[in-house]
């Protein structure tokens, strides 16, 4: 049982994250169709994981906002670490996608690189600074 | 990157998994969860997804959390959470496969602080 316990508490969420960077990120043969209006996969993908974020941010301030959701002070102010972060990428990612359509071949401005980087650091300490709700 | 919101998501889980292997309704709720991040993420990003697939990922996801809201077992703040991070990953995974199909960059409006 705890053996089992470890396992899901500490090594699951980790591997899981690391294996999926691995598996989605880098090592997939297959890919989706390019978004209608992506300039490229890269402007597709930082504009989805950006929307992925945003929806599931709007859900959660909704739910708090309405009282459907109880968050502790702790929880919030980690969450808005994240929100800042994602708030500093998404001009960012819309700057890089408006240049994109007059020139295909632009790579990302280190800017944006650095926003999307901090925006999955932001994340990462919401999950490390939550992780003392565990029983 | 896809990480990001996988971690995001998950910041709610962990006052979940520290009931696993406690509770068999939060094992499986867990496990679903676990299970809908690496399928549905997985299986849009690769372009392999079915709206059938999707809808009965999330169905197994309303249908752990159902059992989790039932079990009087369960610590109120832990099933709060659980149907937050549900809701919460229900919203990414429904605009990640709307991105997926279309890019509308209009949509990324600055998000306000939670008070």
């Amino acid at each position: 049982m705890q053996a089992k316990r470890f396992f899901y508490l500490v090594v699951l969420p980790f591997s899981l994250c690391f294996s999926l960077t691995l598996l989605v990120d880098g090592c997939q043969k297959k890919t989706a169709p390019l978004p209608k209006n992506a300039v490229t996969s890269l402007d597709g993908t930082f504009n989805a994981d950006l929307q992925a974020a945003h929806a599931a941010i709007v859900q959660y301030e909704t739910d708090v906002k309405a009282g459907v959701h109880k968050a502790t002070p702790e929880e919030k102010a980690a969450v808005n670490v994240l929100i800042r972060a994602v708030n500093v990428a998404q001009p960012l990612e819309i700057a890089y996608h408006q240049a994109l359509l007059s020139n295909p071949a632009l790579v990302p401005p280190a800017e944006l690189n650095a926003a999307m980087s901090n925006v999955q650091t932001a994340a990462t300490s919401l999950q490390s600074s939550l992780t003392g709700k565990a029983k | 990157m896809l990480t990001t919101i996988l971690l995001a998501l998950s910041a709610l889980l962990p006052s979940i998994l520290g009931q696993f292997g406690v509770n068999s309704n939060i094992d499986k709720l867990v496990e679903a969860v676990i299970q809908a991040i690496g399928s549905i993420f997985t299986a849009i990003k690769t372009g392999t997804s079915t709206e059938g697939e999707i809808l009965s990922v999330l169905t197994i996801l309303q249908t752990t959390l159902a059992a989790v809201e039932k079990d009087t077992s369960v610590d109120p703040q832990i099933v709060d959470d659980s149907a937050e991070a549900i809701r919460d990953l229900q919203a990414a995974i429904a605009a990640y496969e709307q991105a997926m199909l279309v890019e509308d960059v209009s949509t990324l409006t600055p998000l306000p602080e939670v008070e």
